[in-house]
């Protein structure tokens, strides 16, 4: 049974067919969340929330793109949205941590190169670490990321252009030693 | 480093970085449940009991004393009956065609609904029991999901009925096949709200009694 079908029958209000489409995407989405955000009780929520939001809407899925692709903009935007309120709720508490990590010597001495690579990576801001995530880590194409993150493909390109400049540049001391 | 390099690293780190233990889907699935389809409140166990025990003993024992497989298994000229049946394709009777060269198929069919029926009274009598970890082979629920795949396949299940039957039957399998991996007692309220929208039950009930009618 094809995504089609499964989709047509949670529409009709078959919990069994939504199990089975939630089943067949939730890993995925959820794996692609906690990379996003590296908390699994986030990862979890965001999760619970993507598909809440997908099955409540799933009439105004047209099946132009792939219907993987139209859940992961629906993850997307819950997890932005998730984001921006955290951040709001914990705007001392993210500072506070965002200071210590970078004031961290334990990073910033760190020798090895995949751990030094890691840490920028979750420097960057989300929407520069997005497009690397989706992209370099996931596998999907600009196409998608452009659908999901409701971007222009040339912005994704550019911003994923831009995260690997920064990269390139915090760990070009790291590799001249 | 350049881009090659950053790419490399970058392949590499896609394998560590951040990768999540065994996310809890039931648990997520169950949340996202509640608020999506708040309107199907659960019902009680008993009810699935209710339901399916004597709809599933009334097939073992049709199956069991050979009420219903012999008309199956008899031949168009030895049972005219049938053959109409299954001419007419009007009725749930004739879903099973009883040409001679479906035999093999009816046969199989035959045996498919028995054992289906056998894995449905286990999951009945677990859940009379308070909702008890169900015992059963995870294989055998896998090796009757494949053979719904297969008859689905079959060219001898073209009838409408029969094959809405059996298209229902895998969603139901399939979720059953899921159930051992829960940690908790399964969720056959799940199984039970699909049966019932499906109205599984009654379709079965009534190709029953139309084979027992179409005999001699």
């Amino acid at each position: 049974m094809d995504d089609s079908e499964l989709i047509a029958g949670a529409r009709a209000g078959d919990r069994m067919a939504a199990r089975r489409l939630y089943d067949r995407h939730a890993p995925r989405v959820y794996r692609l969340i906690y990379r996003s955000v590296g908390d699994e009780e986030l990862a979890r929520e965001y999760t619970q929330d993507t598909f809440v939001k997908a099955f409540q809407r799933l009439e105004q899925y047209r099946g132009e793109s792939a219907f993987s692709t139209w859940l992961h903009s629906v993850a997307m935007s819950m997890l932005f949205t998730g984001l921006r309120r955290l951040r709001r709720v914990r705007a001392r508490e993210f500072e506070l941590a965002t200071a210590a990590d970078v004031a961290s010597p334990g990073s910033e001495s760190d020798p090895h190169l995949r751990d030094r690579l890691q840490a920028e990576l979750e420097r960057l801001p989300v929407r520069l670490r997005m497009p690397v995530v989706l992209h370099d880590m996931e596998g999907f194409t600009h196409r998608e990321i452009s659908e999901m993150l409701d971007i222009p493909e040339g912005t994704s390109k550019a911003r994923l252009a831009e995260a690997r400049a920064r990269l390139r540049e915090a760990l070009a001391g790291i590799v001249a030693e | 480093m350049d881009d090659q390099e950053l790419e490399r690293r970058l392949a590499e780190l896609k394998e560590t970085w951040r990768i999540p233990r065994d996310p809890p889907l039931d648990e997520i699935w169950q949340a996202v449940d509640a608020k999506v389809f708040p309107a199907q409140v659960r019902r009680a166990p008993s009810r699935w009991v209710r339901t399916l025990l004597p709809l599933a003993a009334t097939l073992v024992l049709g199956f069991g004393l050979g009420q219903v497989s012999p008309a199956l298994r008899r031949g168009p000229a030895a049972n005219p009956a049938t053959t109409a049946l299954s001419e007419s394709s009007s009725e749930g009777g004739a879903a099973m065609r009883t040409v001679g060269e479906d035999a093999p198929f009816v046969g199989v069919a035959t045996d498919y609904l028995e054992r289906v029926t056998a894995l449905l009274v286990t999951l009945a009598e677990a859940n009379r029991r308070g909702g008890q970890q169900v015992e059963y082979s995870t294989a055998q629920a896998r090796d009757l999901l494949v053979t719904t795949r297969l008859l689905l396949d079959s060219p001898q299940a073209r009838d409408p009925h029969l094959q809405a039957l059996l298209a229902d039957l895998e969603l139901v399998l399939a979720q059953i096949v899921r159930l051992p991996a829960r940690a908790a007692a399964p969720d056959v309220y799940l199984i039970d709200q699909a049966l019932d929208q499906r109205e599984v039950l009654p379709r079965l009930r009534e190709m029953l009694a139309e084979n027992s009618t179409s005999q001699p």
